[in-house]
């Protein structure tokens, strides 16, 4: 009985497993064409992931070139880079999304990991990144001014480290700024 | 949720003697002030059930629009955590690690607020059972409990363990600044096996205890995987060790923004499974009370029927 009862409901249940394959068929061979979109996008161009922790500012999005500021230095990114960990100090990130583009979007970050992936990805994990153009001039020369004299003033390793800091991420700024 | 079932049994028992008072005709022939004095108790407690029901629904509400704020910054700070490399992730997964010698640092994640449903229970029960197996295999464990819950959950049995506990992270909403400080004060303690335990939010019906285990910096140094990474030869001895503090600040963030979504989500199914019960309560009141009234008013006018007849 329950043999029958089976075979009863696959009958039943042919057309929608053809439909179902049919549609399987379909979605594959969409998600096939979109693969392929996304392939040719990236035959010529770099893969780049750029978030801070609230939000992504670029996911997979493909670009020509990446300028990031490393610790001991600053180095552009090309599509095929070998894989690479870089630590970042805080610099401008400066990202040609065209070939031939003169204008680069910059971005002022504060400091964090850049990493080249095996697949040839670029993600940058900022910890804070701002558009350059929000730059405030005058509070960034401000900023110079109050944390040089704090080091000058402070007598206390930690505080003076912090002070330290401080000015390195504000003179970092105005040679952004180039001021 | 506790509460309003403690105020619940209250009414049942209450519900309970009005039923048995209907079926006991004979009870009614008490001082006259009795019968009403029990008909106004019935009323106030059919009032402060509706209220419980109007407060229960309004946090409710809260928390429905807490989840979606506390949904979308978790699911903005995803790609930042998923960026690290892969190699990166499967050095630190210590997930198959077995116990042995040394020290199991356990960090169990909670909210500060109650009336949350499961959520911090269930943490507090995964993290005694890890506990237990630890000390039992020889481990030295530290407890650092993040939120007030499951401090009051496990400081009774397990307070000798226990080295800090986090209060307030919750006042406002949790910035990568503050797991980094977090991550700090955890790799202050030298630890040999790390256990995050926090609720993994799958769905705002679906969210599980996970225990996340990490490593300690010296797996990164042997992991091959990573090897394979240009590293510039000025940094490398000081990278590996930043880039664990700043893994486990990413990772402490996101269990931390996890934790807090799954909180809101139950909080908000708890409040609605109690705003029906409170519903369901009300319903049952009402009817005792309407045979109550009737009841009354039916005495009354036998009374005074009989008394009309006796002249």
């Amino acid at each position: 009985l329950a043999l029958s009862n089976c075979r009863a409901r696959a009958h039943q249940a042919e057309p929608m497993f053809r439909n179902a394959l049919l549609r399987a068929a379909r979605t594959g061979l969409r998600s096939e064409a979109a693969a392929a979109e996304t392939d040719a996008a990236f035959a010529t161009k770099l893969k780049f992931n750029f978030s801070v922790p609230s939000v992504p500012l670029y996911s997979a999005a493909p670009v020509q070139m990446v300028i990031v500021p490393g610790a001991s230095g600053v180095f552009g990114v090309l599509k095929d880079h070998v894989p690479t960990i870089a630590a970042m100090k805080p610099g401008v990130v400066a990202v040609q999304e065209n070939e031939g583009d003169s204008e680069l979007k910059q971005f002022f970050v504060s400091g964090g990991f850049a990493y080249v992936k095996p697949d040839s990805s670029l993600d940058i994990q900022a910890v804070e990144a701002v558009p350059l153009e929000d730059l405030d001039p005058e509070e960034v020369k401000k900023g110079v001014a109050e944390y040089t004299s704090a080091v000058a003033s402070t007598a206390d390793e930690v505080e003076k480290a912090q002070a330290e800091i401080g000015l390195e991420v504000y003179q970092a700024m105005a040679a952004a700024l180039n001021i | 949720l506790r509460g309003v079932l403690q105020q619940g049994l209250g009414k049942m028992s209450l519900l309970r003697g009005a039923s048995a008072m209907m079926a006991q005709p004979s009870t009614m022939l008490r001082p006259d002030g009795a019968r009403f004095a029990s008909l106004k108790a019935l009323k106030t407690r059919l009032t402060s059930v509706k209220s419980i029901q109007k407060i229960t629904k309004a946090m409710k509400m809260v928390a429905a629009s807490k989840l979606r704020g506390a949904q979308t910054r978790m699911e903005a700070s995803r790609p930042f955590v998923a960026a690290s490399p892969d190699a990166l992730k499967q050095a630190l997964d210590a997930s198959e690690a077995t116990a042995s010698e040394g020290k199991h640092f356990i960090v169990p994640i909670s909210s500060d607020k109650g009336l949350c449903g499961g959520v911090n229970s269930s943490v507090v029960k995964l993290t005694k059972a890890l506990v237990a197996e630890s000390t039992a295999a020889g481990e030295k464990v530290e407890l650092f409990i993040v939120g007030s819950k499951a401090r009051d959950g496990l400081v009774r049995e397990y307070g000798e363990h226990l080295v800090t506990n986090i209060d307030e992270i919750y006042l406002k909403p949790f910035s990568w600044a503050q797991a980094a400080v977090l991550a700090e004060e955890v790799l202050a303690h030298d630890y040999d096996r790390l256990t995050i335990m926090y609720n993994k939010f799958t769905s705002v019906v679906k969210f599980e205890v996970t225990p996340l285990v990490l490593g300690t910096p010296a797996r990164l140094e042997a992991s091959e995987g990573l090897a394979e990474f240009e590293v510039d030869e000025e940094e490398s001895s000081q990278l590996l060790s930043d880039m664990y503090e700043f893994e486990l600040a990413s990772r402490i963030f996101n269990c931390v923004l996890e934790n807090a979504t799954s909180e809101n989500a139950s909080r908000m199914t708890a409040m609605d499974n109690a705003s029906s019960n409170a519903g369901d309560m009300i319903n049952r009141l009402q009817v005792v009370y309407n045979r109550q009234r009737q009841a009354v008013i039916t005495t009354e006018l036998n009374e005074i029927i009989s008394g009309a007849e006796s002249l």
